[in-house]
């Protein structure tokens, strides 16, 4: 039998998963809304995080530095991306796009291979956070509960960010009517950049904060990718709010299913993704007609 | 008519159909040829046998593969699940009741077309390209599946998938009494079986069916408007693409004599992506011939070290510059040499163009 206590830790597990996933997605969402790109490649950006993060960590410097440092080297990946491989497809095919990004991920796996070898590289959490807290008896890992706040505070300033800010208007007419903001003076072409690389800083910020708690390999992309596509299928496409309550959903169920039957959780994702699609085709908060919410 | 009518019916077919009279002399000279070099290649090197026979199956998953992806304009990134499949029908009916040639291949077809069937009803339902990541998804679920065992644990049962080892020893199969457990047996088995699936899969390209798939890649609503059920058609194609794909699993299981996990892996997908890409989507005989290139490729790029590597970064630069593939590049320079010289010239001034910024 599953005590309370281990049933509440798996709660807190789950949650800060679910609001780091959510960093994932609110890129994916945002570049799929604005460029109609499938981006397979973001969970090589997040992949890449972590290892720039373990590479500052193992050269001396702290985790806070890796911190800021890591993802804004992942921006810097994303932005040269985006504009040699993604800008020449734009007006193509989508389809291209999404190859593209598939060969991305490819590319980028193998690269990680060559530079930091096959086995899992050890990611140190910070020492100031390795000891853990007691809050009504129960015993949490710091790690975890900062890990949580931290995303927690992020998700609702982007959030905030999309909704309350000039640059969330124009992002938002943007995903309507490029052509317009075009003709308006605003060169979409930097638009799509600059959200582009916002998305491979938040995919790299993901990767050094679940560094610690993950396997770092070159292999780790692929299911975190697989994850925050089926979040998107979960909550709605293009629903920035369904997109945030099936991370936290998707975050749980994999908390609980750790605990439970630890090598299925990804099945049991896969599987509330078949139900929805079932149920529910447009996505638990999604529209027929795919309005953002 | 009945879907099944408009599959066989051929009167429909005319003169811009794919692999035309003379693609298709082609074809029957590329079978002769292997069937007389053989024995040749047995006697003077044998390793190459095992290279062609694979060729030959990769060609069968990349033709069937891109009936979906380019002839109907349906990206699967998910076509692992059935090549897997067919795999361990194999090796479950081969290491248990029979190693019958015809009950084992119709076994493999029949599970692979279920599990297309299942796969291609539930990823329809995804938007667009939505659905390139739903068929990547479930068949990861049937990768999870078998590296877990699950079956095995569901029943109780010791092993059933064999987990990560797989399922190891698959005999040859025979036939009314001759084994075709050596690889020069194996060799003509699968040039035979290859050839027969090849010559359904382009009579259903070119027949009534055919065409509706075509129709569903250029205009999606216009079929819709016309009364046509396009998702019934969708979900027919995955399978029957889906079922030629398990055939292509169930010849290449015997081969290296083990059903795998990672045949049911996304790499397998992915190969099959970057053969008819490199070959050229949509064109059915593209696909064959980037099979052949990149089953040959990898032969000599082991050698080089992380051939991975150099197929991920040929691939990223084919899609940016030549996303016709090698038969787009083929039937480009055969119209015009000078032509094609000066379509490179602008695809490289363009690509600067839109580099820097560029949207027109």
């Amino acid at each position: 039998m599953v005590g309370f206590e281990a049933l509440v830790r798996a709660t807190i597990l789950g949650l800060q998963f679910g609001t780091t996933l959510a960093l994932l997605v609110a890129g994916l969402t945002l570049v799929f809304g604005l460029m109609d790109v499938i981006n397979l490649a973001h969970g090589s950006l997040y992949m890449l995080g972590a290892y720039f993060g373990v590479t500052l960590v193992d050269a001396g410097g702290s985790f806070w530095l890796a911190l800021v440092v890591a993802p804004v080297a992942v921006g810097v990946v994303g932005l040269l991306m985006e504009v040699f491989t993604l800008r020449p497809l734009y007006g193509r095919e989508p389809l291209y796009q999404i190859l593209v990004t598939l060969g991305l991920a490819f590319v980028v796996e193998e690269s990680v291979k060559e530079v930091w070898g096959t086995s899992a590289q050890n990611f140190a959490a910070p020492a100031v956070l390795a000891g853990s807290i007691d809050i009504a008896g129960v015993t949490y890992s710091q790690y975890q509960a900062f890990v949580l706040l931290f995303t927690t505070v992020l998700v609702a300033a982007i959030w905030v960010g999309l909704e309350r800010t000039n640059v969330g208007v124009l992002l938002q007419a943007t995903a309507h009517d490029p052509e317009m903001v075009d003709a308006l003076g605003f060169d979409v072409s930097r638009v799509f950049t600059g959200v582009f690389a916002v998305s491979a800083v938040l995919a790299g910020l993901a990767g050094v904060l679940l560094g610690p708690a993950r396997a770092v390999t070159p292999s780790m992309w692929f299911n975190v990718v697989l994850l925050a596509f089926a979040i998107i299928v979960i909550g709605g496409l293009g629903n920035f709010r369904g997109a945030i309550v099936a991370s936290l959903l998707v975050g749980l169920l994999t908390g609980y299913a750790a605990l439970l039957v630890p090598s299925y959780t990804e099945l049991l994702v896969f599987a509330l993704m078949a139900v929805v699609l079932l149920v529910r085709p447009a996505g638990i908060f999604g529209t027929a007609t795919g309005d953002p919410g | 008519m009945t879907v099944l009518d408009r599959l066989l019916d051929r009167s429909g077919a005319r003169t811009d159909e794919v692999l035309g009279r003379r693609g298709r002399v082609a074809l029957v000279l590329v079978f002769c040829g292997l069937a007389v070099a053989g024995p040749v290649i047995d006697v003077i090197a044998t390793f190459w046998l095992h290279v062609l026979t694979r060729v030959m199956i990769f060609a069968l998953f990349a033709i069937s593969l891109d009936l979906v992806f380019g002839y109907t304009g349906l990206p699967s990134f998910g076509h692992a699940a059935m090549f897997g499949v067919g795999g361990y029908t194999v090796a479950f009916v081969t290491l248990g009741p029979t190693q019958n040639l015809l009950v084992t291949i119709a076994t493999a077809a029949l599970a692979s077309a279920t599990v297309a069937l299942l796969i291609g009803w539930l990823s329809v339902r995804g938007t667009g390209l939505f659905f390139a990541f739903l068929t990547l998804a479930f068949a990861q679920v049937l990768y999870l599946v078998a590296f877990n065992d699950l079956p095995a644990q569901l029943l109780g049962a010791d092993k059933i998938t064999g987990g990560d080892n797989g399922l190891v020893g698959i005999p040859g199969y025979e036939l009314f009494g001759v084994e075709f457990g050596g690889l020069f047996e194996y060799y003509y088995l699968t040039l035979v079986v290859v050839g027969i699936c090849v010559a359904l899969l382009i009579r259903i390209a070119n027949s009534e069916f055919g065409r509706v798939l075509q129709g569903i890649r250029e205009n999606e609503d216009r079929l819709t408007a016309l009364g046509y059920d396009v998702t019934r058609y969708k979900v027919i194609a995955f399978t029957v693409s889906g079922t030629f794909t398990g055939v292509a699993g169930a010849l290449y299981a015997p081969l290296v004599r083990i059903a795998h996990p990672s045949q049911l892996f996304w790499l397998t997908s992915a190969d099959g992506i970057i053969m008819i890409l490199v070959g050229g989507i949509g064109t059915l005989w593209g696909p064959m011939v980037g099979a052949a290139f990149i089953t040959v490729f990898e032969e000599f790029a082991t050698v080089v070290g992380n051939w991975h590597l150099y197929l991920g970064v040929l691939f990223v630069t084919m899609v940016i510059f030549l996303p016709g593939g090698i038969a787009g590049a083929i039937s480009t320079v055969a119209r015009s040499p000078r032509e094609a010289l000066s379509n490179a010239r602008r695809a490289g001034r363009r690509y600067v163009r839109r580099v820097r910024g560029d949207r027109h």
